[in-house]
């Protein structure tokens, strides 16, 4: 567990880089740490495939931010020299790390061709004398995997809030300037 | 006289209580058949939407009014979050919850109900705030 405490370490550093920093490119650049630091954690706790998630996402929303924040200006002063020295050290030095937690978290996977029935087959043995429920999809549902459909029924919830927070009659700060622009 | 004609309103008046009595006993029996919360809470939530179609989208608007909906969707969602923390703080599974004899459900039948009457009010008013915003533009 020492490697995921030192990583931890290293993703709450980043995180109130990201935060305190002053520069909008460098903020970006340290949320992207965050997240790929939390990919490595992923796979240092041996969860390949939602370590693969958070990597794709965390590429997407990187790409998107960098457009966002509007990076425009030439990024040639950024190279040449120590500083190009260093870059290619660190990206070097990143990539030997993710691929170190990334071979052993690939280690523990399972065989190809090899049955990954372990969880189901325990679910169609025990579901009926566990939980009492003639339907065993509504058993998973709603007692092994109640908190996976908590959170669909969260991400539901959330979609309905945004869709009324954008669509609302008037935000509450325009209201009060309104207010104060009659009075 | 908003809405359609008055052979669809007639139609829908029979035919929405037929749909929201199906609605209702898919989401009560959904340990023994197929169905369950999610799909009773749909075809409620199809029901409501079927009713604002057939009567006019200001007759249900002033019915189900949006915060009323979203009130009452925000406490459904709370409820069903408290029913699905009580297994943590039981300190046992879920299935352990209410055991009465040989044979418990636990949370399923209650879990099923809050979720679906969750999941009909959050389909609903994500299309009533649609409407609303509709009404409002035609002003």
């Amino acid at each position: 567990m020492a490697e995921v405490v030192i990583i931890l370490i290293f993703i709450l550093v980043a995180a109130v880089v990201a935060v305190e920093i002053k520069s909008l490119l460098s903020a970006v650049v340290a949320h992207a740490a965050v997240g790929l630091g939390l990919c490595v954690v992923f796979f240092a706790l041996r969860a390949p495939e939602v370590a693969i998630t958070q990597l794709t996402v965390e590429l997407l929303v990187l790409v998107i931010l960098l457009r966002v924040t509007g990076v425009k200006r030439d990024m040639a002063e950024y190279f040449g020299g120590r500083r190009e020295i260093f870059a290619v050290v660190s990206v070097l030095g990143s990539i030997g790390v993710f691929a170190f937690f990334m071979v052993l978290a690939m280690y523990e996977m399972p065989q190809f061709g090899m049955p990954l029935m372990t969880t189901s087959t325990f679910y169609i043995r025990e579901s009926f004398k566990l939980t009492g429920a003639e339907n065993m999809v509504s058993a998973i549902l709603m007692n092994f995997r109640i908190y996976d459909t908590l959170g669909v029924f969260m991400v539901l919830f959330t979609s309905v809030t945004g869709v009324f927070v954008v669509l609302r009659r008037e935000g509450r700060i325009k209201s009060n300037e309104r207010h104060d622009d009659n009075s | 006289m908003s809405g359609m004609t008055i052979i669809v309103k007639n139609v829908v008046r029979f035919i929405s209580a037929a749909i929201m009595l199906f609605a209702a006993y898919l989401m009560v029996h959904g340990e023994t058949i197929p169905g369950g919360g999610y799909a009773g809470g749909i075809i409620l939530a199809s029901a409501f939407i079927l009713m604002m179609l057939a009567f006019g989208k200001k007759v249900m608007a002033n019915k189900l009014a949006v915060n009323a909906v979203l009130a009452c969707e925000a406490a459904a969602a709370l409820v069903f979050l408290v029913l699905v923390a009580a297994g943590m703080f039981y300190g046992n599974p879920l299935f352990d919850l209410f055991p009465s004899g040989e044979r418990s459900i636990g949370l399923i039948n209650l879990a099923d109900i809050v979720l679906g009457a969750a999941v009909a009010l959050a389909i609903y008013a994500a299309f009533l705030v649609l409407v609303d915003h509709k009404i409002r533009m035609e002003k």
